[in-house]
């Protein structure tokens, strides 16, 4: 486990802001965001933006990585059925009616494409059972993945997470307080400047913010993470 | 711009200042990295960060470059100047165009072959003579053909 040291001081503060307030008072916005921002960028590889599909890539490569890594042992074959995954999505996107979510869509062509690649090596898959494809997202078997990382990799993956906790240890309080409760307790930008008592706005820089001073500090250990592969 | 990306990072940007975010993310390779670092930061407070191979990405874009363009239900090959465009909308039109215009070239020369051999085309021309013309009504009434008979060859 990678664990992340977490600043509680000011994050008790306002969880128990949090509590005290009504959150039927709180506005939830009815529609998924997610979903709005997943079919903009399908449309727009529609319309002959591979870019746009690129950023469908980025988002959703390693989440596709560790569902098929429950299916499949050798690293270097993940990353053929990924890449393989990804292909076969790109030929199918103008079929993609935007009737479920990108990402589950995403899913079930790379658990096929797992289970073509297993059967004409003549392996079974690993797992066997009819599981959906929601029950394999969610199944907390983290040990699995786990068991794949190299000492290296497992190694710079620690001094990374150690980098992140330091820096956001040693950041403004404001800014602190706005990225872990984004992060940690996944409040939206509204419930977050009700809790600070600050515009949308000013969450929306303080989070960016935070983000740039911790990703500066990330810089040279991701160029060696880079060159390591 | 970076403020954009690190939104869209949380689902919180809407409208146009989603699609110039999509746009620049999508353009823009410093963005693209903006969104990457942040991501990374993001899975690692919510402990699930995990190793891939920083290449992936890139290897996945290079073969879909290598892809032929889609473009609404079409497709355009990258390496070729003409387009191949997928014509099963349109083919019932162009079926009924051919047979149109087969239809139309077909009564036009039957049209025209029933009128080649009668004799008041000829008899319209400006080229003949007064003479002739008289000549013609003054038998025809007793044989139609005289004029033809006569010789007269047609200017045609």
């Amino acid at each position: 486990m990678h664990n992340l040291k977490v600043v509680d001081s000011t994050r008790k503060v306002y969880s128990e802001n949090l509590d005290t307030q009504s959150k039927e008072n709180m506005n939830f916005p009815p529609k998924n965001p997610e979903r709005e921002i997943d079919q903009k960028l399908v449309e727009k590889s529609q319309k002959g933006d591979k870019q746009a599909f690129g950023v469908l890539v980025e988002k959703y490569h390693k989440k596709l990585y560790r569902l098929l890594s429950r299916m499949v042992r050798d690293q270097s074959e993940i990353e053929d059925i990924v890449q393989d995954s990804f292909i076969k999505a790109y030929r199918a996107i103008n079929n993609f009616r935007g009737d479920s979510a990108f990402y589950t869509w995403l899913y079930r062509i790379g658990v096929n494409t797992a289970k073509n690649h297993l059967m004409s090596l003549s392996r079974r898959p690993k797992a066997m059972n009819e599981v959906e494809i929601e029950d394999m997202e969610n199944f907390d078997d983290a040990t699995d993945l786990r068991s794949y990382e190299t000492p290296e990799s497992s190694m710079m993956t620690k001094e990374i997470a150690a980098t992140v906790n330091e820096t956001i240890e040693h950041l403004p309080e404001e800014l602190r307080s706005a990225i872990t409760l984004r992060e940690m307790d996944g409040l939206s930008y509204e419930e977050i400047a009700e809790i600070m008592d600050c515009p949308i706005g000013t969450v929306r820089s303080r989070i960016f913010r935070a983000r740039e001073s911790i990703a500066e500090k990330l810089k040279p250990l991701i160029e060696t993470s880079n060159k390591r592969w | 711009m970076s403020e954009n990306i690190s939104s869209i990072i949380d689902n919180e940007l809407k409208g146009k200042d989603l699609d110039h975010g999509l746009n620049e993310l999508a353009k823009n390779s410093s963005a693209l990295s903006s969104y990457r670092t942040y991501q990374m930061i993001s899975d690692i407070m919510k402990n699930d960060y995990y190793d891939v191979n920083s290449e992936l990405t890139d290897k996945i874009m290079s073969r879909i470059q290598d892809e032929p363009t889609q473009f609404n239900n079409g497709f355009i090959y990258n390496n070729q100047s003409t387009a191949t465009i997928d014509y099963k909308k349109y083919l019932l039109v162009f079926v009924l165009g051919l047979i149109a215009a087969f239809g139309i070239s077909w009564a036009v020369n039957n049209f025209s072959n029933s009128e080649s051999t009668s004799s008041s085309d000829f008899l319209a021309s400006d080229s003949i003579s007064q003479e002739i013309i008289e000549d013609h009504f003054s038998t025809t009434t007793r044989n139609p053909n005289h004029f033809l008979e006569a010789g007269y060859q047609p200017n045609i």
